[in-house]
Parts: C-alpha cells; sequence; structure tokens
C-alpha cells in the first residue's frame, strides 16, 4: 500500500507541477485572478437591477434571451425601463425572475421575447442531450432542475479558467477556428440593463456555413409539432395575478432563417406556435417576418440577431408603438 | 454520480480511504462501506429511485432463499416467476409503457380511429434499470438451474445488486462471479490496484477527450443531416461509431478499473470489436457480459443452436430482437436488433459463427493481411450502417439519412478533423492489440510515463465541469 500511495503521491505531483508551470508561463506570476471568468454580464445586471428598482416607485422591464438582448435599447424606450434578457434566457427563467421580485417593486409593463425554445417538452431531457436553451446562471434566483441541471457557479469559473488557460487538442493541433470571442465583447453598457453586441456586424458566410450555423436547427430542439403551453401558462399566469401588461414579441429574423426553417420542415411547428399563442388572450408583436428593405442582412449580426444597427432601428419602432398604446 | 464528475474524483478517493485504511480489517464494514457508497452514489442522481434498487434487492434475496429451501418444482417456478415478474415490471413500467401505449394510439389512429392519448405517464427513466434488474435476475435464474447457491449475508448480497463501479452502465456480472469475491476477504494487491488506475486513465481518456469530442460533430450532423452532403452524412455515421464505441468502453474500463482499487475482478465488456473479422466475431467483442446474458439465459433455453436450423434462425432472431428492445424503447433501437439479427444470419445457417475465434487479429506481424484488413472493412462497414438506426429519432429519420447519404454523396470539406481522434484511438488499440486489458501499460518506462501525462493533459483539457455529458448508454 505504501509503494501505491508514493507512486500516486509522485505522479500526482509531477502532473500538478506541469500544470501550475503551464499557467505560470501562460499568465505570469501575478495574474492569478479569477474574477474576469466569472459571469460578469449576467451578476452586473443583477447588481444593477437591484440599484435600479431602489431608485423607482415601478418600472418596466425587457425579458427574453439574446435576441431580445441585441433587439432593444432599454434606455431609447425611457428612463424606467430595465433590460433583464439574457443569452439563453428561456420563458422558464423569465417566470423565475419575475416570481422573485415580484414583491420588490412595482413591474407596470413587461416586453417579453418569444422564441421557438420557450415551447420544448423538456428543458433537460433529450434522447441524445441536446438540450435547448437553459442560462444556467439563474440558479441564483434557486435552484430547481431546469435552472441548475447540477450545475454551480464555482464549476463554471473553474472551467473557464481551464478553457482560457489549458488548449484541448483540437487547438493544440489547430483543428478549430477560435469562436469564444463574442461572449467576451459584450458588456453591460448601461445602467439599464443594455448589453447587446454593439461590434459585430454581419458576416457574409458562405451558402454551406450558413446553414450549419442557422439557429433554425437549435432554435427547435425537443419542440414537438403541438408546442408545449406549459411554460408560457406559467409566466402569463403569473404576471396576470400581478396585473402586469405584458407584450410578447417576436424579433425580425433574416431570410436565411427563414429558409433554413423551411429546409427542415419546422416552419409548420412555428406556426402552431403562433396559433396557440393567438387563442389566448394576450398582445403579441410579430416581427417574425419582416419587410426585407427596411430589415435587410445589414441589420443583423448572424441570421437571427440583430446587429447595433438594427437594435437602434427596432427599438424606434417598438416605442412609436408603445407611445401609441399609451 | 458520474464517472467524469467533479464529485466522483473526491468521492473515490475518500470511500478507497475508508476501505482500505479504516475498515481493513473488518469485511462486515468492508462490504457496508461500498453499499452506502454505492447508495450514495445512485442517490446522487435521484434519491427517489433508490428504492427500486432496494426492492429489486429484496426481492431477489428472498426469492434465492425460497428457491434454493424447496425441493417443489412448482414452489421453485413459483418463486423464480415472482423475480422474473417484479424486476421486469419495474423495467416495463418505466421503460416501455408510454412505448406501447403510444404505440397503439399510433396504430388505432393509422386505421383511423381518432384516438386521443390520455394514457401516456410523464415518468423518469430511472438511470441504469436495464444494468441492474438483469443482473439481480441472473442470481435468481443461477439458483434455480442449481449454478450456485443463495447468501445469507443480506448486506453482501445488496452489495452485489448496488456495487457502485458497474451499478449504472455494466458490466452485468454473474453473480457466481462477484458475490464470492464480496463474501471472501480482500487483500490489498499493488498490481491490481495500479493496473486499475491505468484503466481508469484510459477510459476517461476515450469517454472525455474521444467520445466528447467526436459527439459535438455527431450531434451537429443528426441534427442537421437533412441539409447536409451525403459525405458529411458518412462521416457523421463513422463518427457515431467511434463515440458509442469510446463512450461505453471508456465506462466498462473506468468500472472496471474502479474496481480493481477495492480488489474485485469484473468482467471485460469490449475486446476491441472494430477489429473485428466477422460479425459473430463482433458480438463475442461487443457489450460482451450483456452478449453472454442473452447466450446463457434465452439462447440456450430456448434450445441454442443444437435442435436444427430453423430453431437457431428463431433464437438468433428473439435474441437480436430482444437485444435492441433492451436498449430502449423506440422503433430504431428494435430495428437495428432486426438488422443485426439478418447479418447475422449466414453464420448459422453456415454453422461459421465460430470461425475467428483465435483472440488476436495479425497475432505475427505488425499490420494485416489484404484478406484480414478487407473482413475488418467489411464487417465495420456493416455495424456502422446499422448505427444510423440506433443513433436516429425515429425509423422514417433513419431512412432519409441512409438515402441521403448516398444519393448526394460529395467529399466533406468540413468537420473532417474527429479523424484526428479516431486515428489516436486506433494508433493505441491496433499498437497494443495483444494487451487488450492493459492498453496503456508500456513496457519502456519513460515511454509509459510520457504516456501517463499525455494522457493526463488531454482528460484535464476536455474534462468539461459543466454542461457534463453523461455517457450513452445510462439512458438504456
Amino acid at each position: 500500500m505504501n509503494t501505491f500511495i508514493k507512486k500516486i503521491s509522485f505522479y500526482s505531483i509531477t502532473f500538478f507541477l506541469f500544470l501550475g508551470a503551464f499557467f505560470l508561463i501562460k499568465n505570469g506570476v501575478t495574474n492569478f485572478g479569477v474574477k474576469k471568468y466569472k459571469d460578469n454580464i449576467f451578476l452586473k445586471k443583477v447588481e444593477y437591477f437591484s440599484d435600479f428598482i431602489n431608485k423607482k416607485q415601478s418600472i418596466n422591464l425587457v425579458l427574453g434571451s439574446s435576441l431580445m438582448e441585441d433587439a432593444i435599447v432599454p434606455d431609447s424606450l425611457g428612463e424606467k425601463w430595465f433590460s433583464f434578457s439574457n443569452g439563453s434566457q428561456n420563458i422558464y427563467q423569465s417566470f423565475k425572475f419575475l416570481d422573485f421580485y415580484k414583491d420588490s417593486v412595482k413591474i407596470d409593463t413587461i416586453i417579453l421575447g418569444i422564441n421557438p425554445f420557450d415551447f420544448p417538452y423538456s428543458y433537460t431531457r433529450n434522447r441524445f442531450r441536446n438540450a435547448p436553451h437553459v442560462r444556467k446562471s439563474f440558479i441564483i434566483f434557486g435552484e430547481d432542475s431546469i435552472t441548475s441541471l447540477n450545475q454551480h457557479n464555482y464549476k463554471k469559473t473553474i472551467q473557464a479558467i481551464k478553457k482560457a488557460n489549458y488548449p484541448n487538442l483540437e487547438q493544440i493541433l489547430g483543428l478549430t477556428k477560435k469562436t469564444n470571442k463574442i461572449l467576451n465583447e459584450r458588456k453591460v453598457w448601461s445602467l439599464q440593463g443594455y448589453s447587446g453586441d454593439t461590434k459585430t456586424a454581419f458576416q457574409k458566410l458562405n451558402f454551406k456555413i450558413e446553414k450549419s450555423l442557422s439557429k433554425s436547427f437549435i432554435y427547435y430542439i425537443n419542440v414537438k409539432e403541438f408546442p408545449n403551453m406549459f411554460y408560457f401558462d406559467l409566466f402569463n399566469n403569473l404576471a396576470d395575478s400581478l396585473k402586469i401588461k405584458v407584450i410578447y414579441i417576436v424579433t425580425p429574423k433574416t431570410d436565411i432563417y427563414h429558409k433554413n426553417l423551411i429546409d427542415i420542415n419546422k416552419n409548420f411547428i412555428w406556426k402552431n406556435i403562433v396559433d396557440s399563442l393567438n387563442v389566448r388572450k394576450i398582445s403579441l408583436w410579430d416581427y417574425e417576418v419582416v419587410n426585407q428593405k427596411s430589415f435587410n442582412r445589414k441589420q443583423f449580426r448572424d441570421d437571427t440577431h440583430l446587429s447595433h444597427i438594427g437594435a437602434k432601428k427596432f427599438t424606434k419602432k417598438i416605442r412609436n408603438r408603445l407611445r401609441f398604446l399609451k | 454520480m458520474l464517472f467524469n464528475s467533479l464529485e466522483f474524483i473526491l468521492f473515490l478517493p475518500t470511500v478507497f480511504i475508508f476501505y482500505w485504511f479504516v475498515f481493513n480489517k473488518d469485511l462486515n464494514k468492508q462490504n457496508s462501506l461500498i453499499l452506502i457508497s454505492s447508495y450514495t452514489f445512485y442517490g446522487w442522481w435521484d434519491i427517489r429511485f433508490l428504492f427500486l434498487i432496494i426492492l429489486s434487492t429484496i426481492v431477489d434475496y428472498f426469492v434465492g432463499l425460497g428457491i434454493y429451501n424447496n425441493q417443489n418444482i412448482k414452489v421453485r417456478k413459483f418463486y423464480l416467476c415472482l423475480s422474473i415478474f417484479i424486476n421486469l415490471g419495474v423495467l416495463f413500467f418505466f421503460k416501455y409503457f408510454n412505448f406501447f401505449i403510444d404505440s397503439w394510439v399510433e396504430l388505432l389512429n393509422s386505421f383511423g380511429y381518432q384516438q386521443n392519448n390520455v394514457w401516456s405517464l410523464n415518468l423518469i427513466l430511472p438511470v441504469g434499470i436495464s444494468f441492474y434488474t438483469f443482473q439481480t435476475m441472473s442470481y435468481s435464474l443461477d439458483i434455480y438451474f442449481k449454478k450456485i447457491s443463495p447468501t445469507k449475508d443480506f448486506i453482501s448480497f445488496a452489495t452485489f445488486v448496488s456495487f457502485f463501479p458497474q451499478l449504472v452502465a455494466g458490466p452485468i456480472e454473474r453473480a457466481s462471479s462477484l458475490l464470492p469475491q464480496i463474501i471472501s476477504r480482500r487483500k490489498f494487491d499493488l498490481n491490481k490496484s495500479t493496473h486499475g488506475l491505468r484503466l481508469i486513465l484510459w477510459g476517461m481518456f476515450k469517454k472525455v477527450v474521444i467520445a466528447d469530442s467526436l459527439g459535438i460533430l455527431v450531434n451537429k450532423i443528426f441534427l442537421n443531416y437533412s441539409t447536409l452532403d451525403g459525405g458529411v452524412l458518412a462521416l457523421g455515421l463513422v463518427y457515431f461509431s467511434f463515440q458509442i464505441y469510446c463512450d461505453f468502453s471508456g465506462y466498462s474500463d473506468i468500472a472496471i478499473g474502479t474496481a480493481k482499487l477495492f480488489g474485485f475482478d469484473l468482467m471485460s465488456n469490449f475486446k476491441l470489436p472494430y477489429f473485428s473479422r466477422d460479425i459473430s466475431e463482433f458480438w463475442r467483442k461487443w457489450h460482451i457480459s450483456l452478449s453472454t446474458w442473452f447466450r446463457d439465459y434465452l439462447f440456450i433455453p430456448l434450445g441454442g443452436s443444437k435442435k436444427g436450423t430453423w430453431i437457431s434462425i428463431r433464437n438468433v432472431f428473439c435474441i437480436f430482437l430482444i437485444s435492441g428492445f433492451w436498449h430502449g424503447a423506440n422503433w430504431t433501437f428494435i430495428f437495428w436488433g432486426l438488422i443485426h439479427s439478418l447479418f447475422f444470419m449466414p453464420f448459422i445457417i453456415k454453422k461459421t459463427d465460430k470461425t475467428n475465434q483465435s483472440k488476436v487479429i495479425s497475432e505475427n506481424t505488425f499490420f494485416p493481411s489484404f484478406q484480414e484488413l478487407t473482413k475488418v472493412l467489411f464487417t465495420y462497414s456493416l455495424t456502422t450502417f446499422a448505427w444510423v438506426f440506433f443513433r436516429s429519432e425515429s425509423i422514417s429519420d433513419s431512412f432519409s439519412y441512409i438515402y441521403l447519404m448516398f444519393t448526394k454523396f460529395s467529399f466533406p470539406n468540413n468537420d473532417k478533423y474527429g479523424f484526428v481522434f479516431i486515428l489516436l484511438l486506433l494508433a493505441y488499440e491496433w499498437s497494443r492489440r495483444k494487451d487488450v486489458e492493459d492498453i496503456i501499460n508500456f513496457k519502456n518506462m519513460y515511454l509509459r510515463y510520457f504516456n501517463y501525462l499525455f494522457i493526463s493533459y488531454c482528460i484535464f483539457a476536455h474534462f468539461q465541469l459543466v454542461d457534463l455529458s453523461q455517457f450513452i448508454y445510462f439512458q438504456f
């Protein structure tokens, strides 16, 4: 047994020394901070939101995924507006957020982005684990099977440090492109929670790559022919009970997205989702198919997300409609 | 708890220290520790489903004693049927209930009877249920067939049923092999333990580095298959064949290695199946613990291959269909089993299913002969073709995939880097094919340590602390 322990200890020490040396060579002796690896955008927004509600009698909210995050500039809607929309945030997580803050502040109006991944049969289960969008950081509003998926923030931090400092086999051999820059370039630009991507412009992609990158595939994971309205109703009923005016928004998409949707035969599912929403007495502002002249490819940074130029234009549209509504 | 998780990295040394340093003088305490650890390991996933294992344990413990203590054939049969009924009942309810209901409703609808499906239940499939129910059933069956005597020690029996290294994805152990090891005193063995660590390292490499890297490409290709060219689809299929192999054999290696750390020997589950020269050899090397289970408890009791060709054909057909169904409640798995039974038929008819019995391919040369290479490639092509049905979400998806693969073929331009992982795996396995049980144990000390460091680094760099991918075979 002693020999075994000695062997393991010797090997472990050698290995960790090797990892330590690797880290030092890459970062230098003084750069040990781990803060930069946390989900800073999300945490910053939580912090800004806490400050925001302390200063206001009542507020309006922008909720949803990165499609809303990139599409609406809350500052342009008015000083009462705060955007708590984040990459991969689904409607269940918007519900969690609302439930968490329902007693902390009076909320008058919410505009919430609707996407196919708000209607899956399950967020956690899939035969081959291609799970729909879930923003893991929502665990801070309470742990549950959807949000946590047994994952904790400290693990995310360690993972981020590891990823940034220890290249895997694909990276060592130069087999994959570096594509993780975009998220790091995001920032919470205003105290009203705007964190849209202001830098990335639409990239001219060749036809083949366009298809494999298309969101039309991943937005429909676990979404069946007849959508699951459970999570939608959960949110809508809570908002109703709190007497909040909710406007559901479908953000504009490119013609590429729509074409791919038809190719993979998912367009009828979207129709079923819209039909299911229309039978409910809700306000639905559907910009899914917009005039290609007013929203051409330059207004997008990929096939579904608006670029900063597009966001300004879209926010103006929404602002005018909100004014008309009042 | 997953093997490729931070929790397991902390769990394993903790149990190891208590096992060898605190409870090493008392066998009962060691077994109790393993039992508690096993329940913790399983309950980590979902504590509610522990009761199913406990139920299965209690039933088969008493059934085993009941069969053994009664000489009346009717009473013995009653006990055996009770065990089979409860174990298969639980398995059926959690795994197959919705499948049968959905299929029945679909059938009625196809005949024009518009029927709403109100019977489907929102059930969670308990992890590893197919594995431990088969393991406990084999205990009762072995006692019934008078191959073993039951144990009166409940803790030892419960440890046999829930032994954590192989609880959720095998190898499916037999009581005749594992139980005697549990009830006899274990001594720490340096060689066995270091061998165990090597197996864990190699298993982790296969799972974390190869299977998970290929899995990203496979998911992308299978999700988008309708818009991709045939060449990419063929690539996706090759990647999946290695993903599932590395995923499952990786799990088995970690399980066997972990068991060795505690002084146990589990059976081999994979012996380089993709170097097989025909389908029958493939099935002697792929998921060996399940294949032998079906052979011993189904194929042979049904008459095996000694009661004429037609009986043999029927038996092979049954075995593969049930094996397919065992893998999942979906027609795709049944179809996968059916295809393999068709591949197997010529060997049964010609009685050549035991032709390639020699353990190692190209035993005396480094490179295979042209004939061997052709046979290996042909066998690999057949098995890989069948994987389409295993991986696709539905039968129609499988056929569309195959149709597009052959009709839209063009040489793929993207996503070829997965081959690097496959070549790396093949290089290891081919060069060490004569020592399949200990692939990374190189004789040269420097080479061996360099290899350990290389593998450890790759595991470390590829290890996912978040978005942990499970083992594919957990779902079965």
